[in-house]
């Protein structure tokens, strides 16, 4: 993940990076789901 | 489930929920809840520091409804809540990233509860969809 915390705006900017799993175990980059607006939902819950 | 029944069918956009589950809690959430939407784990909050979530205090959560609706809820289905993560006061948000990787909007949560309308997402997610066209 890239990126410092921020406590501004990130509208306009660049979004940070983020390699992340999936519920399989597969990463999930940024970058590769680019080229369609892209969505972050960020819950606060895992239950 | 709200966003994933309104984005239900959009092909033109990448829907990601971000939470600080591990792979066999999203694995779970996605059969306990039915859940399509891709869930990505980020056990270590560091997703949401980048974005600079801000944390709650201590009020917002423990004495928030929604927290323990969430208990109450999890009580019902014979489970008892589990100890909290490391940065259980760190609140969550919405954003909308443009196919170019340019964040065009954000809501950023003031409290456990306060999410965006899911009106407001689709409203943002069609606007963001209409540039990249």
């Amino acid at each position: 993940v890239g990126g410092l915390a921020r406590v501004t705006s990130l509208v306009g900017e660049a979004a940070p990076s983020f390699r992340l799993p999936d519920a399989d175990g597969h990463p999930v980059a940024l970058a590769d789901v680019l080229g369609r607006p892209v969505l972050l939902v960020f819950t606060r819950h895992v239950h | 489930v709200e966003v994933q029944q309104a984005l239900s069918g959009r092909t033109d956009i990448v829907a990601l929920a971000v939470t600080p589950g591990s792979q066999a809690e999203l694995q779970r959430l996605r059969t306990e809840r039915g859940l399509t939407l891709r869930l990505l784990g980020d056990p270590s909050w560091s997703l949401y520091r980048a974005w600079g979530f801000p944390r709650a205090r201590w009020s917002g959560i423990w004495l928030s409804p929604a927290t323990w609706l969430a208990y109450l809820r999890l009580l019902a289905r014979g489970r008892r809540p589990g100890r909290p993560t490391e940065d259980v006061y760190r609140l969550g948000g919405d954003a909308v990233i443009d196919a170019s990787g340019i964040v065009t909007w954000e809501y950023r949560s003031r409290h456990a509860a306060d999410r965006p309308s899911i009106d407001e997402i689709v409203r943002q997610l069609d606007t963001a969809a209409a540039r990249s066209r």
